[in-house]
């Protein structure tokens, strides 16, 4: 539950900056307070301005648990997604610079030139996800729509003054919390999708971080047209509209008859612990709803109770070829047109959105880190090798991989030395290099009062802030040092961004 | 194309077999009609021509009249090539290669002889396919499963097979990688009770235990998963299909045993049941294989053919991969590299034979040996032209897992002469024929698998 701030000043405002988007500040205790972030002082306070009070006000850094910058909107987006994937999960954006045995140097447009040590470098991507980059986020809550079996077309608004997250009205479906940079399923029910409508390409990576508590059932809509049966008439189906939206909520957990009426003509995907099934889902001209099991190939999923995993599915929607990865792992591949009767027509997907609904009793479920790219089309199925003792380039082209050890770059060109000889490739050739394992430091755990700037449209970076005003911050990484980071391309300050997900289900977050 | 060296094959054989033992083809006609004999041509139109013990002149039957044959099986010894060439067309043919240039590649075969083949007709080589390292073959003596062992009193051993009279129990070790193959023939009197442990710690005494067995019972056959923690035992997979179902009062059982994937894979009598998938949180890590007999004294049971191999689907996997672009050649290793560029050639060398490939990213050609090498794909332009589509034809198999297919073929005691689209006349020995399939006119599909 969301509680507001008491103090005097506060009940007077109403609207703040109508035009331009306000910050919203929220405190580990559940409080929040839109405004402007003015930076952080030398005490270890952040200054906070609203139109209501006559100065700056401060605040205790520990007690903070975010700052969302502009709405989520920033400045200045940074123009390039080259990057680099630290140990300890910062994902600093940039062009590589150089590269050795001890260091790799990025010039980045947010921080100017970071010296950054290799063991900390899991994974240099100069052309991440083999294609463009369409979204990344979610850091703003309006770009999404919640839906639910009864409220197909979107859920109603929440009324004034009521609590916005209380979830467990008997006779109200549940409703996703958007919090920081994350979609949070808190709620003891199921059957609430979160939709981003008009945001996958026909030839998508869609990729997230998946964190859940208790036994995991959910389910992803992909390549939907959130067509929707016909409302019927009163009495048409033996109920009036109240009777029907109360059935709507009675549906059984992983009921997989609810996903047409969520996601329409569409690929869905059920990701349960120990099994996964995809759907192709579809609503007939006359509102028939159907759903049909799409023949797998591949091995099923081992996720316990209570985890976290990176989601990726690669679909093309046109070709009816739909790869799912794990962790970086080749998972499942489903071919529609397999077995010989290649019917496209026939073909689930048939739109552009994607969604997330959780199909089962008190399971709480984090979707967050959500990517949308273009895809080239290939498998990658160079995605599954180990590397623990080799570097991995991996090529653009999707197919192509290199193991051995990355020596150097120079002369824009970067080196690698492999069993069958010295390799030497343009960075426009290189999609990603992973670093062995074995050469990488151990992750730590995050100091308790570790800031992680969260960058838009990717990246992020984290340490110890030291000062700052509206537009920088310095900050000391443990990584790379003192840093002076430009807020332009910032949309998040996270203050209490653990490592561990767990933290992210206090009933209070 | 010039297939060089069959008469040598064939007359290997004739020297070393003598004449082809009498074999008896099965024609299958349509619904559940069938004929035996012995094939002697099928003609350009399409006309089966068939000696028959049943008429006095060969029977003819009209196109269209027969879905498929079966040649009888030939008898094991032929040593099998380690490489399948993929055709342009997708047809596939065991091969040993020899040399590859810019225009030819050159390959022999035990049932075609050395075949030239246009680099144009070419679309993949997938090298090792029949190569599974053995593990461990026996049983070799009733000492090896049986030492140290309480339970073993009832064991007996003769021709390379243990046979229990009662109650017994019998346990080897042997140092598996994470994947394998663990195969080996179960054999019964009256009714089966067999008990089969594998990826066992074999620790002496002790109730909580992480292992994997099959059951296999008058009810059915499971495998499941004991477990030192809870739940004990959870189920991997379940089948019904009881000892009715083998009449022999035999089976053939095959565990591909994917512990890293946490899968279970299991084939009876050479085909595939089913897959599962084990429940638990890791997997077991032991090398232990115990064999437990449960039927009564007088009811006797055997254990045959028992079988360890490295599980290795490296080759299948990467055959699998998405093509590419199909301008440039691409080469996979056993490492999972995977290159693009140009394949200059295939000769042969003292270490073994080497392939030289021009890749994109180096100034130097590679240098790689057959053993490092999984997969090649070859590249196709347009100049290449359309792949050659025969109407109204046949799929011919091959064991070692080869498929061609023909138009018209006569058939002698000893070859096969068929043509083939993209090679062209070609004489293949009867007895690498294992088949023959109906294509629909016009329908480039089987009509019966």
């Amino acid at each position: 539950m969301i509680r507001y701030l008491t103090i005097p000043w506060m009940l007077a405002a109403s609207v703040l900056m109508a035009d331009e988007p306000s910050d919203l500040l929220r405190f580990t205790n559940g409080d929040q307070l839109h405004g402007t972030f003015q930076g952080i002082s030398e005490r270890q306070q952040l200054m906070w301005q609203r139109d209501d009070v006559a100065a700056p006000v401060d605040f205790k850094l520990e007690q903070i648990r975010h700052v969302v910058l502009r709405e989520g909107r920033p400045v200045k987006p940074l123009a390039d997604i080259s990057h680099v994937a630290l140990v300890n999960g910062d994902r600093i954006p940039g062009k590589i610079l150089e590269l050795d045995d001890q260091t790799i140097t990025m010039d980045t447009a947010f921080a100017g030139v970071l010296r950054i040590p290799r063991d900390q470098v899991a994974m240099f991507a100069p052309n991440p996800l083999g294609g463009r980059l369409r979204y990344h986020g979610p850091f703003i809550e309006d770009e999404w729509k919640m839906a639910h079996a009864a409220f197909p077309e979107g859920m109603p608004d929440v009324e004034e003054g009521a609590e916005s997250d209380e979830n467990d009205e008997p006779d109200q479906p549940g409703r996703w919390t958007f919090s920081g940079s994350g979609w949070y399923w808190k709620s003891k029910s199921y059957g609430t999708a979160i939709i981003r409508e008009n945001a996958l390409p026909d030839r998508a990576i869609l990729r997230f971080d998946l964190a859940w508590r208790n036994r995991l059932s959910v389910a992803i809509g992909f390549h939907s047209d959130l067509a929707h049966p016909p409302e019927k008439e009163d009495g048409e189906d033996g109920g009036d509209k109240p009777v029907r939206n109360r059935r709507a909520l009675g549906f059984v957990p992983g009921d997989s008859a609810i996903l047409p009426k969520l996601f329409g003509n569409s690929y869905v995907l059920q990701i349960f612990s120990m099994q996964m099934i995809l759907y192709r889902t579809s609503v007939a001209d006359d509102g028939t709803p159907t759903v049909e099991r799409v023949q797998i190939n591949g091995s099923g999923p081992r996720l316990g109770d209570t985890g976290k995993v990176t989601v990726e599915i690669r679909s093309n929607r046109t070709a009816g070829v739909i790869s799912l990865f794990m962790n970086g792992d080749f998972v499942a591949q489903w071919d529609e047109s397999a077995g010989g009767d290649y019917d496209p027509s026939r073909f689930g997907g048939k739109g552009n959105s994607f969604g997330f609904v959780v199909q089962t009793e008190s399971s709480p479920v984090k979707i967050s880190d959500i990517m949308v790219a273009e895809w080239n089309g290939m498998p990658d199925s160079a995605r599954s090798m180990e590397t623990e003792d080799q570097d991995i380039a991996l090529l653009t082209n999707g197919t192509d991989r290199f193991s051995g050890k990355v020596e150097s770059f120079r002369d824009g060109k970067i080196q690698l030395s492999g069993k069958y000889g010295q390799f030497v490739f343009g960075l426009d050739d290189v999609a990603e290099i992973r670093f062995a394992r074995n050469s990488l430091a151990k992750e730590t755990e995050a100091p308790a009062d570790n800031l992680v700037v969260q960058l838009s449209p990717l990246g992020q970076i984290s340490g110890r802030p030291v000062s700052g005003d509206a537009k920088s911050i310095r900050m000391v990484s443990p990584v790379c040092g003192s840093i002076d980071t430009s807020l332009e391309s910032a949309v998040m300050l996270d203050f209490h961004g653990s490592n561990n997900f767990i933290d992210d289900w206090d009933a209070e977050f | 194309m010039r297939n060089s060296n069959l008469p040598l094959y064939a007359g290997l054989l004739v020297l070393t077999a003598g004449a082809p033992a009498s074999r008896a083809d099965e024609l299958s006609l349509a619904g559940d009609a069938r004929l035996t004999g012995k094939i002697r041509s099928i003609n350009p139109d399409g006309v089966v021509e068939l000696e028959s013990k049943l008429s006095p002149e060969p029977v003819l039957l009209k196109p269209d009249a027969v879905r498929k044959i079966s040649f009888e099986a030939p008898a094991d010894g032929v040593k099998l090539p380690e490489g399948l060439v993929e055709f342009a067309n997708g047809d596939l043919l065991a091969a040993r290669v020899v040399n590859l240039d810019g225009k030819t590649l050159k390959v022999g075969n035990p049932d075609t002889g050395d075949l030239e083949i246009p680099r144009t007709a070419l679309k993949s080589i997938q090298f090792g396919v029949h190569r599974q390292k053995a593990i461990y073959s026996g049983p070799v003596s009733l000492e090896e499963w049986t030492k140290d062992v309480e339970g073993a009193k009832n064991w007996r051993f003769s021709k390379d097979r243990l046979t229990a009279n009662g109650p017994a129990v019998a346990i080897h070790k042997v140092d598996v990688p994470e994947r394998f193959v663990f195969k080996f023939t179960l054999k019964w009197k009256t009714s089966p009770s067999f008990t089969v442990y594998f990826a066992d710690p074999l620790t002496p005494n002790s109730e909580k235990v992480d292992r994997y067995f099959l059951q296999f019972s008058p009810s059915g056959i499971e495998v499941k998963r004991e477990s030192s923690g809870t739940p004990k035992i959870q189920n991997v997979i379940l089948l019904t299909r009881g000892p009715d179902e083998f009449p022999s009062n035999q089976v053939d059982v095959e565990l591909r045993v994917d512990r890293k994937a946490s899968k279970i894979h299991l084939y009876l009598n050479g085909e595939p049941e089913a897959s599962g998938v084990d429940p638990a949180e890791d997997t077991p890590e032991g090398s232990g294989f115990v064999f437990v007999s449960s039927s009564p004294t007088g009811s006797t049971q055997e254990i045959s053919d028992i079988r360890i191999l490295d599980f290795d689907d490296t080759r299948a996997r990467h055959h699998s991969e998405e093509r590419g672009d199909p301008k440039v050649d691409s080469v996979i290793s056993r490492d999972d590299d995977r290159w693009s560029g140009h394949l200059a050639g295939i000769h042969p060398h003292n270490d073994g034979t080497v392939l030289t490939f021009m890749s994109d990213f180096q100034e130097e050609p590679l240098e790689l040996l057959e053993s490092d090498v999984s997969t090649i794909f070859f590249s196709r332009s347009a100049d290449d032209g359309e792949t050659p589509v025969e109407q109204d034809s046949w799929i011919l198999k091959l064991r070692g897992g080869g498929s061609l297919h023909v138009g018209a073929c006569t058939f002698s005691e000893v070859t096969v002469s068929a043509s083939h689209p993209l090679l062209g006349a070609m004489e293949i020995r009867r007895e690498g024929v294992i088949g023959m399939v109906r294509l629909k006119p016009g329908n480039d599909q089987e009509d019966d698998k």
